[in-house]
């Protein structure tokens, strides 16, 4: 287990270690001027560029990156002079993450439920609806998703607010927006973890012992379906990281992904890069304790690593 | 063929033994005509992968229905453009915000564009970018995939842990920080989404390489001094294609939606050239009072993400059953 955590740990490492000098060197790539601009006098540009180290050789520019992002310093906002980039990830953290949650909560059991009724009805119409549903849910694009909902709930109905964060009400909308595409999924997996082993051998031993079909479907079934689904719940979780570029951006959120989206378009590159190692570091931290967890869970993981 | 030979010399055998005796039918009879007898009694048309594969999928009507609407949206995408009555980056100041008429079917944009004639020149870009780029991907990842699979232990490791290091990072995140460097542009996306979206497809190749080089058709290839080039094109690549070809429709799917993602936020596709990604943020901004602006390329989308991926699900159901999620 040791072994298994410590390479787990090592691999985590290499990764983020590997994103930071990426992200470093292809953001050097980009051309033009990150303080060009009209109002911008020469001797204010030049000052700029050695405030923000700029006229340093390329490798001790690298260096001075890496050893500040270290000390988990991401420096200063180019496009809001004056804004540290680790303080704007403070301050609008929490709204993501409480967004964050709220989506996956509603995707975990929303998909595991729709999952679970769906293999037990199997080829009856609940079946059917669920499977249109999944199907559903992965393909409609979630900035078209957010944006109907919007439309006929916020503009159309006038029965939530059309965008913001403020209260409950404001949360409704952003959060099933983001949750749809993973839930999809999740119900979509635990379908089919559910019809895997209908005919496993427990299950016919449990039958055979005369447990009546609620205890089985409760105490065998649902319980061994769920191990699988814990595999998948990284990239659901990066399925709503990046559904958050687009749902904060569409319901004028003031959370990472807004930000993100508009550093993007505003060239702020430290920002860029500075929200790019962010949401890496926090995804590899996320499957590193998926990973910690399976592992206990299912020992034989530790020694086959994953495919 | 080789069970034919063998018959031949079989026959060929007969008529020397043959020849003295009673079987002067058989000896008159010419040596053509009795290879074709015994042609005849092998079985006349065998049912080949594909073929296989494509009664499976016929029988999946959602799959057979998707498959017809991406026919439909392709030809529409390539000849469109060329039929419909108004040209896309036309602007025309008089008629701005036309609802759906006679005179423009799916109505006007802010600048008075006609959005039936935007819709096939985005359906244009859409297409065509995610079919090549599924294409490239494909590429990339056979060749990384079954060179990963095929190399000593050390070269695989080092392949294999790249390949981890770029799937732990979303696709989307690798996506805009190249399209941040390389500008915006078909070109850009193109390869960005190239460089970036082969991993998943690598991994598969590999383990598929690594399961089939020890089955007994590649060892006993190997026996013969076969090279890894040769491995690769006659072992290797025609047994995992049918999976790679599965996952690539996965895979266009990603690049229409990821397309529409990055001209959503403005680094994609630049006017005048247009996208249905563009075309859905300008119908967010217009939604207030004309509707229909979002609601179009939304149905166009949100039906050709459906439609792919029904494909995707029955090609996978008929080339593999028991892959079925």
């Amino acid at each position: 287990m040791t072994k298994y955590i410590l390479n787990r740990i090592l691999v985590a490492l290499l990764t983020m270690f590997i994103l930071a000098t990426a992200t470093f060197f292809l953001v050097r790539l980009v051309p033009g001027d990150p303080f060009a601009g009209p109002s911008v006098a020469p001797e204010v540009k030049e000052r700029l560029r050695i405030h923000y180290g700029l006229d340093k050789p390329l490798a001790q520019q690298y260096l001075i990156y890496m050893n500040n992002i270290l000390h988990g310093d991401f420096g200063y906002s180019l496009a809001k002079r004056g804004h540290r980039v680790n303080d704007i990830i403070r301050d609008a953290f929490p709204k993501s993450m409480d967004l964050g949650i709220r989506a996956m909560v509603i995707s975990i059991f929303s998909g595991i439920f729709f999952g679970i009724v769906s293999a037990l009805n199997r080829g009856k119409p609940l079946d059917y609806l669920t499977v249109i549903l999944v199907l559903i849910g992965i393909s409609v694009p979630s900035f078209v998703f957010a944006a109907l909902l919007q439309y006929f709930l916020g503009v159309y109905l006038k029965i939530l607010p059309v965008a913001r964060y403020e209260s409950f009400r404001h949360t409704i909308m952003p959060s099933f927006a983001l949750s749809l595409g993973t839930l999809a999924v999740l119900a979509r997996y635990m379908r089919a973890s559910m019809l895997e082993i209908i005919n496993a051998d427990y299950i016919k031993t449990a039958k055979s012992k005369g447990l009546s079909k609620t205890q089985i479907v409760i105490k065998h079934q649902i319980r061994n379906a769920l191990f699988p689904i814990l595999t998948i719940l990284g990239p659901a979780v990066a399925r709503v990281l990046t559904g958050s570029f687009i749902i904060e951006s569409i319901f004028a959120i003031p959370g990472l992904g807004r930000h993100y989206v508009m550093s993007i378009q505003n060239l702020d590159y430290t920002m860029v890069m500075g929200l790019t190692l962010f949401f890496g570091f926090f995804l590899i931290v996320i499957n590193l304790v998926i990973d910690f967890v399976y592992g206990i869970i299912d020992p034989r993981v530790r020694i086959t690593t994953r495919k | 063929m080789e069970l034919l030979i063998h018959e031949y010399v079989l026959l060929l055998g007969n008529e020397v033994k043959h020849s003295m005796h009673d079987n002067e039918q058989r000896l008159f009879t010419p040596l053509n005509k009795r290879v074709d007898k015994v042609r005849s009694t092998l079985p006349s048309e065998t049912i080949g992968f594909w073929d296989d594969v494509w009664h499976r999928f016929k029988k999946n009507k959602p799959a057979l229905i998707g498959a017809v609407l991406i026919t439909f949206f392709i030809i529409f995408a390539i000849i469109g453009p060329l039929i419909v009555p108004y040209e896309y980056s036309k602007t025309d100041l008089i008629s701005t915000y036309q609802t759906p008429s006679r005179m423009h079917w799916f109505g006007t944009d802010a600048l008075g564009r006609d959005i039936w004639s935007r819709i096939w020149i985005g359906a244009r870009v859409s297409l065509f970018i995610a079919f090549v780029t599924a294409l490239t991907q494909s590429i990339i990842g056979i060749v990384i995939g079954s060179i990963s699979g095929l190399s000593s232990s050390k070269v695989d490791t080092i392949i294999m842990r790249f390949v981890d290091i770029l799937i732990a990072i979303p696709f989307l995140i690798w996506v805009t920080i190249f399209m941040v460097v390389l500008g915006p542009g078909i070109q850009s996306i193109i390869f960005a989404f190239s460089f970036t979206g082969w991993s998943g497809l690598a991994r598969l190749v590999r383990g598929e390489t690594l399961r089939l080089k020890n089955m007994e058709f590649a060892i006993a290839a190997k026996t013969m001094g076969a090279s890894h080039l040769w491995l690769m094109r006659k072992h290797i690549i025609p047994n995992v294609l049918p999976l790679v070809i599965v996952m690539a429709t996965f895979q266009v799917t990603t690049a229409i939606f990821s397309e529409a993602f990055l001209s959503f936020i403005g680094i994609g596709i630049q006017p005048p050239l247009t996208s249905w990604g563009i075309m859905v943020a300008n119908g967010i901004a217009e939604m207030h009072y004309y509707p229909y602006m979002l609601f179009i390329p939304a149905i166009f989308i949100s039906l050709t993400m459906l439609s792919l991926q029904l494909i995707g699900d029955g090609l996978r159901d008929a080339i593999d059953p028991k892959m079925r999620v």
